[in-house]
């Protein structure tokens, strides 16, 4: 096989022009490829490393149904919730080790501090949250626990320092902040009173202080969360009572992560919506993906044809040479073998071409990305991820094609009567 | 035991949906060694004989036994594998391959070898090149060489194998003469080194002047001269 291969070499030096040419196609279909699939990883991996984080295997997030637009939850917009009766029924299926719970906080409140020496006053949504549930996001030397006294702990998204940071440092001339510098930040928090709800009751508007001692994916995104029994209290100072609380969200705990199927299936049944956003956004992009990645493979597919096309013709000029080859003892198999290897190297080469082109395509594009598209929250630092198994299989796709394409002109010229063949 | 050994062969070709019978009742014994000229007009059917003999050819009528190899319904992969260690093809129009350089062509029967052991190969070939008087162009290229030197590595890369038969078409039809001499006097020396037998169709005077025995092909028939 070697020697035969060494002699395809020689081959395909002889005809590199006519090979690359007909291998243009191959070469535009791998580049896209490589540029279509690493475009969708980096954006995929974007969307999920930084908007979407990844909740344990074992947590299922249940809301009420229809509580959520598109990739945020706007539940504490919502007047539906999750009572705790369904929750109780909820902890009753089997395999549920834990549950907690989110409340909104629905009285007016309002935050008022100085922020970089501007003073700012702003109405705010906010929500409880179990404490335990946050645990692990809450700073070190920080706590975020209910206290009668002190200021309130408070915790807030990631996603509303990207958004500061992107838009509004910008638009307000502020610097731009990282999660340590800002941590231990301290406002008032006025309860009870609100620019769009005004004041009902004087008597009943009571200010505290709030310190900032987190972020986390389970804060509300535009707003602040608290320790669950503030909120219960807030609502029994301003409102007189409790009232029957409706949970905008509830995390609930598998004992493992196999167990979170039939889990699943028994809240869906009651009526209630399993956070779908995660799995919705990913099977979006992998269809795109998926969409662009086949797109691509088509146009490779496609030049398999004019590869067939260059190998027929080749096949047709080196008859005499084919005879030469029969005469002194290559065998159909040894012609056969020999196309392919032509094929397979011509593929080789087209692949590489193709994915060194992808590649430099790639580095353009994302450079022109990164420094002439504005900033915008979640801008990633690239746009593509390209890892050594796309380029793989970029280059097998290419070896694969090319060698279908010689798939019939082999045999054609396997079966070159040698006899005649010579005498031509 | 002959080394050659052809019992009624017949050979019919198509022309225009019309059978034409080129070779019958063709019959040879030829002795190892010896050097045979088989002569005869164009298309009368000397080509199609040698390359029954050479096993390129294999839909004819009859039987061949060449070295002991009986070719007829050999399958492809033992008919090439004859081909490559016991027959030598020289060609009129020399057919060596232009992209590969002399050494190279000299070397080609060893690229389809069924034999893993190539151990003394290289020197075999630089022995070739000394006995071709051509060790001077051996990485030169076909288009770069006369005539006479691409006959002479054709007569190189036939002997690679150690053939026992080399069969010759016409191998002095694109030679001045005393190239053309100079080639027989080649093939004098390689019978006489090496015992190779040698089958040789010409139209030509001169080669029938080594020839040991001649035979001249005539309506189909194989006739001694």
């Amino acid at each position: 096989m070697s020697r035969i291969s060494s002699l395809a070499v020689k081959n395909i030096i002889r005809n590199k022009k006519a090979i690359l040419l007909s291998s243009v196609g191959i070469i535009f279909g791998i580049a896209s490829f490589v540029f279509f699939v690493s475009l969708g990883n980096g954006i995929k991996s974007a969307v999920f490393g930084k908007i979407l984080s990844n909740l344990p295997v074992n947590v299922i997030e249940v809301t009420p149904k229809s509580s959520t637009i598109g990739i945020f939850s706007f539940g504490g917009l919502s007047s539906t919730g999750i009572d705790d009766a369904t929750v109780d029924a909820i902890s009753s299926i089997k395999g549920v080790r834990e549950i907690y719970k989110e409340l909104v906080l629905d009285v007016p409140i309002q935050a008022r501090g100085e922020f970089y020496s501007r003073r700012i006053v702003t109405d705010l949504a906010a929500t409880g949250i179990d404490e335990d549930l946050v645990r692990e996001d809450i700073k070190e030397g920080y706590k975020f626990t209910f206290k009668e006294d002190g200021p309130i702990p408070i915790i807030v998204s990631k996603h509303l320092l990207e958004l500061y940071n992107s838009n509004i440092a910008q638009a307000m001339k502020l610097p731009r902040l990282t999660a340590d510098a800002i941590i231990g930040f301290k406002f008032k928090l006025i309860v009870g009173r609100s620019f769009l709800a005004g004041t009902k009751d004087t008597s009943k508007v009571k200010e505290y202080e709030c310190q900032l001692v987190g972020f986390s994916d389970k804060a509300i995104l535009l707003g602040i969360t608290m320790p669950i029994e503030y909120v219960r209290k807030f609502r029994r100072d301003v409102e007189g009572s409790e009232g029957k609380e409706k949970y905008k969200k509830i995390y609930v705990i598998g004992e493992n992560s196999s167990i979170i199927p039939s889990i699943t299936q028994e809240i869906t049944s009651m009526g209630l919506e399993i956070d779908k956003t995660r799995k919705t956004i990913g099977g979006v992009i992998s269809i795109a993906i998926l969409f662009l990645g086949t797109l691509s493979i088509l146009i490779v597919a496609l030049s398999a044809i004019n590869i067939s096309n260059t190998f027929a013709l080749l096949i047709f000029e080196r008859r005499r040479e084919l005879g030469i080859l029969r005469a002194v003892g290559a065998t159909r198999g040894d012609i056969r073998k020999m196309i392919f290897l032509e094929a397979s190297i011509a593929g080789m080469f087209n692949g590489l071409i193709g994915v060194v082109s992808g590649i430099l395509f790639i580095r353009f594009t994302d450079y022109l990305a990164r420094t002439k598209i504005p900033d915008f929250p979640y801008k990633p630092d690239t746009f593509f991820e390209m890892n050594i198994y796309i380029l793989i299989i970029a280059m097998l796709f290419s070896i694969f094609f090319c060698t279908l394409g010689a798939l019939l002109p082999s045999i054609k010229a396997s079966k070159i009567d040698p006899a005649k063949a010579i005498t031509m | 035991m002959p080394i050659i050994e052809l019992t009624n062969i017949g050979k019919s070709f198509l022309f225009d949906g019309v059978s034409k019978t080129i070779l019958s009742g063709v019959n040879l014994r030829v002795e190892k060694g010896r050097i045979i000229a088989i002569i005869g007009p164009s298309g009368s059917g000397k080509s199609t004989l040698l390359n029954i003999i050479g096993g390129l050819d294999s839909s004819y009528e009859g039987d061949s036994v060449i070295d002991g190899v009986r070719l007829k319904n050999l399958p492809d992969v033992d008919l090439s594998r004859f081909r490559n260690e016991k027959i030598g093809f020289i060609f009129q129009h020399f057919n060596l391959l232009d992209h590969l350089n002399c050494y190279e062509n000299v070397f080609l029967p060893c690229y389809f070898s069924s034999n893993p052991d190539f151990g003394g190969i290289r020197e075999r070939v630089d022995f070739l090149f000394e006995k071709v008087k051509l060790t001077h162009r051996m990485k030169q290229y076909p288009p770069t060489l006369s005539g006479g030197e691409r006959q002479r590595v054709a007569i190189a890369r036939a002997l690679l194998m150690k053939p026992s038969v080399l069969l010759c078409d016409e191998p002095t039809g694109d030679l001045d003469d005393s190239t053309a001499n100079a080639i027989l006097e080649l093939f004098l020396s390689i019978r006489s080194e090496m015992n190779v037998t040698f089958v040789m169709v010409t139209h030509e005077e001169r080669i029938t002047r080594i020839a040991d025995e001649i035979y001249a092909i005539r309506n189909g028939g194989l006739f001694r001269v």
